[in-house]
């Protein structure tokens, strides 16, 4: 069990008083910002480069490649972190947030320093309300011991941290539906090209904006360097991951991983198997939006990103949802429909008019009245989607859906000749209150 | 903590509201780059959308949510294309073309991604074709055909909304039909700038509304229907009046005010049904103010004057108008004759064509030999000179700064102007300082030390506040050029041509005494100095019949002979009537408030039974000895051309040439 769980960020995280500065100075917090506020800020981007750090919200896009991507001498500048978690199945930012935020805050320092950005904001979603107020706390603690505001601990340094929260949106935590709320706008995603955050962002302005755990590994970088940071995990893949367990599972949580340990032992050894004994009938190994794994396919899965990817899904944000063989795929694949329906932006066409579209297919097909056509159908409108969107969103409801469709058809198949479904002894996920269609 | 966190977009749009989800277009550039479009290389501006690379090379590329005078948002997905090297479908309209870009338009990943962008727009869109105004020029309908697949898969429920929803007066919202381009709601806020209209809710369920709550207030909302590429906006002025391919249209100008922005006129049965805008991107620039463009009606009003009158009796009879030009030429001898030249006073048009103009300045100058003749109605008004109108609206981009003295009244007299002067803002960073009861050094010491571009637009009202703080600017070494605006659409000809009593055409001073001016002579003639007084309309003085002033006047005179278009006060006390024709129906020019002079083109025959406007003044100068012959406008304006040089134009639609300045 040891070699499967590695313990950087959760290290000793039940210690009493560790989400308080003295708490956290006690577990060694602010040595890594001290040593970098004595470091060249380049020289801790190419740390970071070397390290092999990935974005830990879902694109796993190289940090510091996203840092450097900044033009020099433009100014402002800006340092974000992206908390505003909302891919379904996925715990891990609000875990560290409120076990121990000093980390995240510390992570977003260093980052700022390294970008030398202007000013720094945390958007976090708007339903942690308790954690938005922690955070404030956590801000102004850190400000009383001079590492928030002027002259950073002595060095000459200043930055402000801004606590913004957001207003219940999906596409809010897409970094150009987050920058455009965050500037009071509507939220909703600026085109790529030529909206890269990194060049125009926030007020038009460079930002570099990174997920919270992303964020709470820098700290450790710069304190032990890029190659112990490389010591866990696989060639690409480095590090250690904060992986959300959910689903028919015993011990459902929050794990921090080796990066590359087997798919399956994460679900037998860490999470304790199947939930009373039932089989697994299919995994979604990086959050709602990624494609479904059959059962088979977990076997062979480890949990990095090379291997996930080459199993036709994607390692995501993390969260690995089970689902056991009681389990309607047809229903839960509705329910993954209904949720990229209503938090679908509007703005580009196939996806405003494709998701809701898919969303009364589903619904359709679960209540009965699912034709023999409709499985083409729903790939076909799946793949109009995908590669035609103008943000993620579209091809996160287009890649499950087409997912569950193509590796489950017996599911679908089985409620068109039945004209219902067959798994309706069980009590829908949601409680009689899910058989509601529509808005 | 930096001061301002938000110094303002990092594109040159200072002042602007920063609009959201837009990709701020590359500023022109001379660099030409070479693309290659579908195996044919082109040549492009560097840096410009590859959406209109195409358009402009005759490639047709299908898009909903563009538009050449708004940035682009990339959103309706429609305007796909493939580009060599780039794993993913790019929207063209979001691209800038660069050196070597190679890009297919029609190849088999594109056309099934248009076909698909089509299905989803028909999926909540409701089948309104035969009920809907925009059928015969509705983007979607012409790109299902060129471009979706004819058969729809969808079998659930399309989204309902209440229809239509009134935005205001003017214009009628169907959300049903709406695609959710959001041209709207980008022009309220790139071009007006007040941000009238806002997208509501979220996913499919997006509205569109007002940010207020209510009705939509704006003199520019017939523009929305216009760029709606759908039937979602609608106008209530012409609600299931016709189909567009049962309209003639025919280009013209609009006769409401003094720009003369560029119009279709268009006609079913020989009736007026709507202007359509004819982009002219020197004057208006592809918009319209609702009060020009709804400002037609008059046209097929019941109150046109059809016949000419004599009033014998306290009556007026129709007549023949034969008789009725005899008639003139009959009394005016007398008058003449009894009293003088000089006792007759003429009262010309604002809105009459050049051609009109110089012909009735003709007249009363050199037939009749009186020297009083105005088109105003202002008192001590200063010399007019080329000089009021040496800015044009192009000149505003160039313009370091330019003062609106009068601000919302002065814009109010020519609407667009504000539309202008706020894509000069917009696109050039020219600062707009809007004036109110300031004096001349308090202006002065608005202007920045950097700014020696000035420009200065003011009302007639203000001409001397204008002439005084352009000489102090000259004087400081700086360049400043005024914009005076008249009133009225034709005001600027009607001062070119001499109908003033001190200036003759092309501005020259009179010999000798000037003449009087309307107020003069209304006051004349209500005394008896003035005999005979010839009023040709349409002027204001029909609204004023009330006034005592003006009834002294109609009830004094000796001979009152009016042409107008519609019955007022002053047609009924007219001695002799005469109808005249609406810009609608005639042929002729305006000359604009930047002097431009542009073509009026006849688009239904004349609704009163007289002949044109024009030969009607000929036939009343002939009865007065003139010798006249002219047999077409185009005829008169060579001799205006010979009478004033400088509208010596090579085409209609350039500015007239007072100086080396004036060339387009």
């Amino acid at each position: 069990m040891t070699e499967l769980i590695h313990r950087r960020l959760t290290r000793d995280i039940d210690m009493p008083g560790l989400s308080t500065l003295e708490g956290y100075r006690r577990w060694g917090g602010y040595q890594p910002l001290r040593k970098a506020l004595t470091m060249r800020p380049d020289d801790i981007g190419n740390a970071v480069s070397d390290s092999g750090l990935r974005g830990r919200g879902g694109a796993g896009f190289p940090t510091g490649r996203k840092w450097s991507l900044m033009p020099q001498g433009r100014h402002p500048r800006y340092m974000v972190a992206n908390a505003d978690e909302s891919e379904p199945g996925t715990f891990k930012d609000r875990y560290l947030m409120e076990r121990n935020p000093h980390l995240v805050l510390e992570g977003l320092l260093i980052a700022a320093y390294a970008v030398n950005a202007d000013a720094s904001v945390i958007y976090v979603r708007g339903e942690y309300r308790g954690i938005c107020d922690l955070l404030r706390r956590t801000v102004e603690e850190a400000r009383g011991a001079g590492l928030v505001g002027e002259n950073i601990l002595g060095s000459g340094w200043s930055q402000e941290v801004i606590i913004h929260t957001g207003a219940g949106a999906y596409i809010c935590g897409e970094e150009n539906g987050l920058l455009e709320s965050l500037a009071g706008n509507r939220g909703r995603p600026r085109p790529k090209p030529p909206y890269f955050p990194a060049a125009i962002g926030v007020y038009d302005a460079p930002t570099a904006l990174n997920n919270v755990e992303t964020l709470a590994n820098v700290p450790f970088i710069v304190l032990e360097g890029a190659d112990a940071f490389k010591s866990v995990g696989t060639e690409r893949s480095t590090g250690t991951r904060l992986v959300c367990l959910s689903g028919h599972v015993n011990r459902p949580g929050v794990y921090e991983i080796r990066q590359g340990i087997p798919m399956a032992a994460l679900i037998e050894e860490l999470g304790g198997g199947m939930k009373d004994g039932k089989r697994l009938k299919a995994v979604q190994p990086g959050g709602s939006s990624s494609q479904f794994l059959t059962a088979d396919q977990v076997k062979q899965a480890t949990m990095d990103a090379e291997s996930i990817t080459s199993l036709g899904s994607m390692a995501g944000s993390g969260a690995v949802i089970v689902i056991d063989d009681d389990q309607c795929l047809v229903e839960y694949t509705s329910r993954l429909a209904d949720f990229y329906y209503r938090e679908s932006c509007g703005k580009c066409t196939p996806c405003r008019e494709g998701t809701y579209w898919l969303h009364r297919m589903l619904r359709r097909i679960e209540a009965g009245g699912g034709r023999p056509e409709d499985v083409e159908l729903i790939v076909r409108v799946c793949n109009n989607i995908d590669g035609k969107v103008l943000c993620a969103l579209g091809e996160a409801a287009a890649w499950p859906i087409r997912s569950s469709v193509q590796q489950f058809k017996a599911d679908y198949v089985a409620h068109v000749e039945a004209h219902g479904c067959p798994f309706k002894e069980r009590v829908p996920i949601g409680g009689a209150a899910s058989e509601a269609v529509g808005a | 903590m930096p001061e301002q966190p938000y110094s303002g977009p990092a594109t040159p749009r200072a002042g602007s509201q920063a609009p959201s989800g837009t990709v701020p277009p590359a500023p022109p550039s001379d660099d030409l780059v070479t693309i290659t479009i579908n195996g044919r290389q082109v040549q492009v501006s560097k840096g410009s959308s590859l959406l209109y690379a195409c358009l402009d090379n005759g490639i047709p590329v299908p898009f909903f949510c563009d538009h050449r005078k708004l940035d682009p948002i990339g959103a309706c997905r429609m305007c796909l294309v493939q580009i060599e090297k780039v794993p993913r479908l790019a929207t063209s309209c979001t691209v800038a073309c660069t050196d070597g870009l190679v890009v297919e338009t029609e190849s088999d990943s594109v056309l099934e991604a248009r076909a698909g962008v089509i299905e989803f727009l028909l999926i909540n869109h409701p089948l309104d074709c035969p009920v809907c105004d925009k059928g015969g020029e509705c983007d979607l309908q012409d790109y299902s055909i060129y471009h979706g697949t004819g058969l729809s898969s969808f079998v659930e429920d399309k989204l309902k909304y209440p229809k239509p929803i009134p935005l205001s007066d003017r214009i009628l919202l169907d959300m049903e039909r709406c695609i959710k381009c959001e041209r709207c709601v980008r022009f309220f806020d790139e071009i007006t700038e007040d941000g009238q209209l806002v997208l509501l809710n979220r996913g499919v369920h997006t509205m569109i509304g007002t940010f207020s709550g209510r009705p939509l207030d704006s003199n520019f909302q017939g523009n929305i229907m216009e760029i709606c590429p759908v039937g979602a906006l609608t106008s209530s002025d012409w609600r299931f009046a016709t189909r567009p391919w049962d309209m003639r249209s025919t280009p013209s100008v609009c006769p409401t005010c003094s720009v003369g922005c560029n119009i279709s006129v268009q006609t079913r049965d020989d009736r007026l049904v709507r202007y359509m805008s004819r982009e002219n991107p020197h004057v208006d620039d592809g918009w319209l103010c609702d009060r020009g463009r709804y400002g037609f009606h008059f046209v097929h009003q019941p109150g046109r004057i059809l016949r000419p009158r004599i009033k014998t009796a306290g009556t007026g009879e129709p007549v023949e108008y034969e008789i009725a030009i005899q008639q003139v030429a009959s009394k005016l001898q007398k008058v003449v004759q009894d009293h003088g030249a000089e006792s007759v006073g003429a009262i010309a048009s604002p809105e009459a064509t050049n051609e009109e103009l110089f012909l009735f300045q003709r007249w009363i100058r050199e037939v009749i030999g009186s020297p009083h003749i105005d088109h105003r109605l202002m008192l001590d008004a200063p010399a007019m000179s080329p000089d009021d109108f040496a800015l044009s609206i192009d000149d505003f981009d160039s313009c370091h700064a330019v003062f609106i003295l009068g601000d919302e009244a002065t814009l109010d007299l020519a609407p667009i102007l504000e539309l202008r002067l706020r894509k000069a803002r917009r696109h050039h960073r020219t600062r707009l300082i809007p004036i109110h009861n300031r004096s001349v050094s308090e202006m002065l010491d608005e202007v920045s030390e950097s700014e020696t571009e000035i420009g200065i637009v003011a009302p007639e009202s203000l001409h001397g506040d204008a002439n005084r703080f352009a000489a102090r600017l000259n004087e400081t070494g700086r360049h400043a050029r005024r914009l005076i605006v008249p009133t009225h659409a034709n005001s600027r000809g009607a001062a070119d041509l001499g109908c003033l009593p001190d200036q003759l055409s092309g501005y020259r001073p009179v010999v000798g005494r000037g003449g009087m001016g309307t107020w003069e002579m209304l006051e004349a003639a209500g005394t008896g100095r003035l005999s005979a007084l010839i009023v040709m309309g349409p002027t204001l003085l029909s609204a004023m019949t009330d006034d005592p002033l003006v009834q002294r006047a109609m009830d004094r005179v000796e001979l009152l002979v009016v042409l107008d278009i519609l019955e007022s006060g002053l047609s009924e006390a007219a001695h002799i009537l005469f109808p005249l024709h609406t810009f609608a129906e005639k042929e002729g020019t305006y000359t604009n408030l930047e002097g431009r002079i542009q073509r009026l083109r006849q688009a239904i025959p004349p609704v009163a039974s007289t002949p044109p406007d024009w030969r009607i003044l000929q036939d009343l100068a002939n009865g007065s000895q003139a010798g006249w012959n002219y047999r077409h406008p185009a005829e008169v304006m060579r001799d205006i051309v010979a009478a004033v040089p400088a509208y010596g134009i090579d085409r209609a639609g350039e500015r007239a040439r007072w100086s080396d300045r004036d060339v387009i």
